[in-house]
């Protein structure tokens, strides 16, 4: 398949972006796998104990004393779902909303009931807040990557088209609907979208760690295509800033064995498993 | 700074990756017609329709209790399938495995059921007479001529101790599992017949699941269960696969005289480490005269033995890139199978996984490696699936391989957690086009439309009318026997082969089929799919070709053997020549 002009030319910068301006692309991501992740088979932690600390304590005297305090069930809910306490949580949202429907609110309700596994309550609300406010970025990302979950590529794919369309440098959710692109076989629109987040300047950890995992994803499509001599020169180069990136190593594996540099593919392969043997246990199915 | 990309540019990037498929479909197909000629006059209509009931087929599904009764692991896998020609009438007759519930001793579950085929669309249970209504829990089976006397032998993993019934060839059957010494240990899953060393009689590869008791594994539920691996998405669910002690599986080397040795340890496929095996698939990936295994592992990494010729297997699962997704991570393997589905001659491999995850095509690189090329050849739209059974069947009769997955969610309670997938699930039927996958979307009243819980699948043309047809076991329910109806133009032909030098089942036979320009390669596979067993005819479509060119069976004793112009539309019946000299496989 030929190569598109865009694609090479910024294949092109990748392969020669000095060590420095890699570095500071990954600069946030030297743990493993740190990039924010569009992976399957999510698994929240278990419930948390109890927050009942001394501020958790005095809110809900306050709300004891006036049932009707917005402010005071918004508060309680924020502390209740950091302690992922989200039943209750959502009880105060839900109370904080009637009193008084505020965009925040609202959107503070549909997170905790994302968290909570409520995912038809979560996208009904997401859609009430957009009923007001069309244009409210934090909800289209939210609501794209639930749609996703939910098995609605379609509508997944559209609301992450609007949250860039009301903000066009919008990198995180440019990252996202790349992944839905690339989970689905999509390459030539992922491969866009990663290369246009290479080249916008990170302006925040998370935005850095999508560019670098950007970089990754490129170089895996890459290898997918069977296009793996400039695949594997990036991951190399990506393995030498981030020794420990478990899926760079797989990949690069996948690269020299198409290159019939075997030997070297082993090592990698065997670096990777050593990476995957050190995860704990989150869930009975992985 | 750049601006990220408009809606309406990727558009057109859309176009050009429509123009790129459309190269692959011209370069892909093995069929002329795919190559610029035109089709053949009719096109298919696929139609699958579910006959159980008029078939008088009874069996009902007994799992380990329904909804939140499943308290364990072993309420969720589910039965497999089998078809066998048990009587040797020339039609597949069918034997389902039953499972049972905790409460209940061992040994006393629901029996498993022989339906003898009747040859006019009807089944009639015969398992009584037959003596195979085993009454362990049971998930798998896998069919084979142990003794190679002509009749076909079945052999079922349990819960409890494993069974090998040989058949008596008098239409019963006798229990031989303590004098073959094939009970096992473990949780046995999918079990696979091939001939490992080559020596005329066939080996078995047993996978085995979790070293399970409930004394040791927590209900769910309990306070015992509070654990990350009692978990599914934040959800308590039944603990496991992970977190609980994997099984080993069991390679046995077949004595010849009626007796197994248990060979794990000394042909290399222990692991001091088990794998959570539940599909098993034994296939010469290589193409180096000898029968590799690949297994499907839950939640870990899968296995491919490959055959060293000599007795023992190396796992070159990593350097092979089968063991793992394109991203380097561990899926929840289910069922896998093994065909040459795009036509290049050699053997590649799917994996059915769990939900919120890709079924796993493996593109075989010319049998050295494999690329997963699941999102590109199209498994993207069935991602809230979570699948089991699978098999490559010509189902249009076209002359390509398609895909048939079943599906069903392994727990009861997601219908309430809102994510996306549910208990109850389609089947799905995936068309080959050009080397790419489409799913074929079933009209209301097709087979295809209803939603079950589906574990096991079987295939076989059991009416022998020319077309490959389906039984589907459900969870806690019937199964589905779904007869293809489809209104198909093209051309068939089924090969039945029997060895005489090589095993007699020919496992291990390849046969490369060319008509009209084009040429289709089929294996005689050993297992496949999720703990079930299918039609030992290898079923080739046609398409529009009036005839076949060439036949050329390459048998597992590496005999070449070739026949000119087969008339189409034939079941045709193959016998090993005995007294060919050997001619290496190429």
């Amino acid at each position: 398949m030929p190569f598109h002009p865009f694609r090479r030319s910024c294949f092109k910068l990748i392969l020669t972006m000095t060590a420095t301006a890699l570095l500071l692309t990954l600069a946030n991501c030297r743990e493993k796998d740190s990039a924010p992740t569009r992976e399957p088979l999510p698994a929240p932690p278990a419930t948390a104990g109890a927050a009942e600390t001394p501020q958790v304590e005095a809110l809900r005297r306050t709300i004891a004393g006036n049932p009707d305090d917005a402010r005071a069930h918004q508060a309680l809910g924020r502390i209740l779902s950091e302690a992922e306490q989200h039943q209750e949580a959502i009880q105060h949202f839900e109370r904080a909303v009637q009193l008084s429907p505020t965009t925040n609110g609202l959107f503070n309700l549909a997170i905790a009931f994302e968290a909570a596994m409520h995912l038809n309550e979560a996208q009904a609300t997401f859609k009430r807040i957009l009923a007001t406010s069309p244009d409210h970025e934090q909800t289209l990302r939210r609501l794209g990557n639930l749609e996703l979950e939910m098995g609605h590529k379609e509508a997944a794919i559209d609301y992450l088209w609007q949250a860039i369309q009301t903000r066009p440098r919008n990198v995180m959710a440019s990252y996202d609907l790349a992944a839905i692109y690339k989970f689905y076989g999509e390459y030539e629109e992922a491969t866009d979208l990663y290369q246009t987040i290479v080249r916008i300047e990170p302006r925040s950890a998370e935005e850095q760690a999508a560019r670098a995992d950007s970089l990754y994803q490129i170089a895996a499509i890459e290898v997918a295509r069977g296009k793996s001599e400039q695949a594997e020169q990036v991951l190399a180069r990506l393995l030498e800033l981030v020794p420990d990136h478990p899926k760079a190593h797989y990949t690069r594996g996948q690269a020299l064995m198409q290159l019939d540099r075997t030997e070297e593919a082993q090592r990698e392969f065997e670096r990777h498993a050593l990476l995957l043997r050190q995860r704990p246990v989150t869930s009975g199915m992985e | 700074m750049s601006a990220l990309p408009s809606r309406q540019r990727t558009s057109g990037i859309h176009a050009a990756g429509r123009t790129f498929a459309a190269l692959l479909l011209l370069m892909a197909s093995p069929m002329p017609w795919a190559r610029g000629q035109d089709k053949p006059a009719g096109h298919p209509k696929i139609m699958f329709r579910d006959v159980l009931s008029e078939a008088g087929i009874t069996y009902h599904n007994v799992s380990g209790g329904t909804g939140n009764d499943k308290a364990w692991l072993t309420a969720t896998i589910g039965c497999g399938v089998a078809w066998i020609d048990y009587d040797l009438d020339g039609d597949m007759d069918l034997y389902l495995i039953n499972g049972s519930t905790h409460d209940r001793q061992p040994g006393k579950g629901e029996p498993n059921l022989l339906y003898r085929n009747d040859g006019d669309g009807r089944f009639t249970d015969v398992t009584a007479q037959a003596g195979v209504g085993d009454r362990s829990w049971g998930f798998g089976v896998a069919v084979g001529d142990v003794d190679n006397d002509g009749d076909p032998d079945l052999y079922i993993t349990n819960l409890e101790a494993n069974v090998l019934f040989r058949n008596n060839g008098d239409g019963t059957f006798s229990d031989i599992t303590a004098s073959a010494g094939v009970a096992g240990t473990g949780w046995g899953s999918s079990s696979a017949f091939f001939d490992m060393d080559g020596d005329g009689d066939l080996d078995l590869y047993v996978g085995n699941y979790i070293d399970f008791s409930t004394l040791s594994v927590p209900r769910k539920g309990t306070p015992e269960a509070d654990k990350p691996y009692c978990q599914f998405m934040g959800i308590p669910s039944v603990c496991g696969p992970r977190g609980l002690t994997p099984a080993q599986d069991i390679l046995y080397r077949n004595n010849g005289d009626g007796t197994f040795t248990d060979v794990t340890r000394e042909a290399g496929v222990f692991l001091e480490i088990p794998r959570y095996a539940l599909g098993v698939v034994a296939t010469d990936l290589d193409m180096d005269g000898d029968m590799d295994i690949y297994v499907a592992n839950d939640s870990v990494s899968n296995s491919l033995w490959k055959n060293n010729g000599d007795g023992t297997f190396t796992d070159t699962g990593m350097i092979s890139m089968t063991a793992l997704s394109a991203d380097g991570k561990p899926q929840a393997g289910m069922g896998t199978d093994a065909a040459d589905f795009d036509g290049d001659g050699w053997i590649d491999l799917v994996v059915t996984n769990f939900s919120h995850d890709l079924n796993t095509i493996y593109k075989s690189v010319e049998g050295r490696f494999f690329l997963d090329q699941s999102s590109v050849i199209g498994m993207g739209p069935t991602a809230m699936s979570l699948s089991w059974g699978v098999s490559f069947q010509d189902f249009d009769r076209d002359g390509d391989l398609d895909l048939f997955i079943a599906n069903g969610h392994t727990y009861p309670w997601v219908d309430e957690s809102g994510m996306g997938t549910s208990f109850r699930q389609r089947d799905h039927l995936f068309i080959n086009q050009g080397g790419r996958f489409k799913l074929f979307s079933p009209p209301v009243d097709d087979g295809l439309a209803q939603v079950n819980s589906s574990r096991g699948a079987a295939f076989a043309d059991f009416d022998n009318d020319g077309d490959v047809d389906i039984v589907v076991t459900t969870m806690d329910d019937s199964a589905v026997l779904l007869r293809n109806d489809s209104t198909l133009p093209g051309h068939w032909l089924m090969v039945q082969l029997t060895g005489t030098v090589s095993n007699r089942d020919a496992v291990g036979a390849r046969v490369i089929l060319s008509a009209g320009g084009s040429s289709q390669l089929r294996e005689r596979k050993g297992g496949g799919s999720f703990v079930s067993s299918s039609d030992p005819r290898l079923y080739f479509g046609l398409g529009d070709a009036v005839q076949v060119d060439k036949l050329e069976i390459f048998w597992p004793s590496g005999q070449k053997q070739v026949i000119h112009d087969v008339p189409v539309d034939q079941i045709l019946k193959v016998t090993e020549p005995r007294d060919n000299p050997a001619a290496p496989s190429p």
